[in-house]
């Protein structure tokens, strides 16, 4: 019993108590402060309905969008038509579909990390640098829908450049990894 | 995309072609329900950070980034950004997303095309300024990596230097835009 809880609290990443702690910090300053808490947090969580009706239509156009293009196989050649670039440009070619994904959809890329995880070991350098290249990166197309919550129809090329810099992130990435 | 997608579904898997667009919608509302839960916990606690000093806290530490950067833009404008960045750079994605609305809602108006300050909002917020991979680290312990956090260094490095290249681009590209809408 006793080796296996100190097991558990070992593993127990630092990170996971950010959120946790953050959360209790803060309804600590208010009590310590006088503010009514409770109702605080009320006036704020009643917006959260409201919210989400106003984005869905967006979300809901997007990951259509996004569906389309994975299913279609679309996705998959346009992996195959980049990875010879990709190789070019030092950038390893079994990471291409992950790549093209990545901006697409967050649980998307997070399966296929998982699979290069499998794959090559989770230490090996395709690893190592597709942890980064997720890491250092955003869904694109999520945080544009979502931002933009209905208020923005022209991005004006906002898309485009996150998505260059993006790209330019991930040769970066790569780079490091193997410098790091 | 849509367009594209459904012409090679076409090609490829006509009979799919529906239900995959579909697959695609119940995700969105999958995502909407867990989204509202997810909101209702952080703008509950963002409710609470207005009332006790730690919003204008976030903002003032921000406020020589956000000064320069979006110089155009309201103070309430500014004091969102602000806190929508000290989300994302403690790693509370979740909590960023409500403030990150609400900041574009300021900036915008009732103007349908995204100004200056948008676009380079969500630029940042696009290439991803977290600074604590928590979800891929615990991936990788999980799949046996023998120091999951090696990748910790890189992975700030290359976010900074994304983050840096888009502000870049949104300024170079400036003249473009303003070119495109008088």
């Amino acid at each position: 019993m006793l080796p296996d809880a100190r097991h558990q609290a070992q593993t127990t990443p630092v990170s996971a108590y950010v959120l946790p702690a953050f959360i209790a910090l803060n309804f600590l300053v208010g009590a310590v402060r006088r503010v009514p808490v409770f109702d605080a947090f009320l006036e704020g969580a009643k917006g959260a309905v409201d919210l989400a009706k106003q984005i869905f239509p967006y979300l809901a156009a997007v990951l259509i969008a996004v569906t389309l293009f994975r299913e279609s196989g679309l996705a998959l050649r346009l992996a195959s038509l980049l990875s010879p670039v990709f190789r070019f440009i030092g950038v390893p070619p079994e990471l291409t579909e992950l790549i093209v994904v990545r901006p697409m959809s967050g649980s998307g890329s997070l399966g296929l990390l998982s699979e290069v995880y499998r794959l090559y070991g989770a230490d090996s350098y395709p690893a190592r640098a597709a942890s980064v290249i997720v890491g250092s990166s955003e869904t694109v197309f999520y945080v544009a829908a979502v931002y933009g919550g209905g208020k923005v129809k022209k991005y004006r090329g906002a898309v485009a450049i996150a998505l260059v810099a993006t790209f330019a992130g991930t040769v970066i990435s790569c780079l490091l990894c193997r410098l790091l | 995309m849509v367009v594209l997608g459904l012409g090679a579904m076409l090609l490829s898997d006509p009979a799919g072609a529906v239900g995959a667009a579909l697959s695609g919608a119940e995700n969105a509302v999958t995502l909407s329900i867990k989204m509202i839960a997810v909101y209702a916990l952080w703008l509950g606690v963002l409710g609470v950070m207005k009332r006790n000093g730690v919003s204008d806290l976030m903002t003032r530490l921000f406020r020589p980034l956000t000064r320069r950067l979006f110089k155009k833009e309201s103070d309430k404008a500014r004091a969102l950004i602000s806190q929508n960045l000290a989300a994302n750079f403690l790693g509370i994605g979740s909590a960023a997303t409500p403030l990150g609305i609400e900041a574009v809602a300021e900036m915008q108006g009732t103007d349908p095309v995204a100004k200056d300050g948008t676009v380079l909002f969500l630029v940042l917020n696009a290439c991803g300024v977290q600074f604590l991979p928590a979800t891929i680290i615990a991936l990788r312990e999980q799949a046996g990596s023998a120091s999951p956090s090696d990748i910790l260094l890189p992975t700030v490095i290359a976010t900074l230097v994304t983050a840096l290249i888009g502000v870049a681009l949104c300024y170079l590209t400036r003249g473009i835009r303003r070119r495109q809408r008088p």
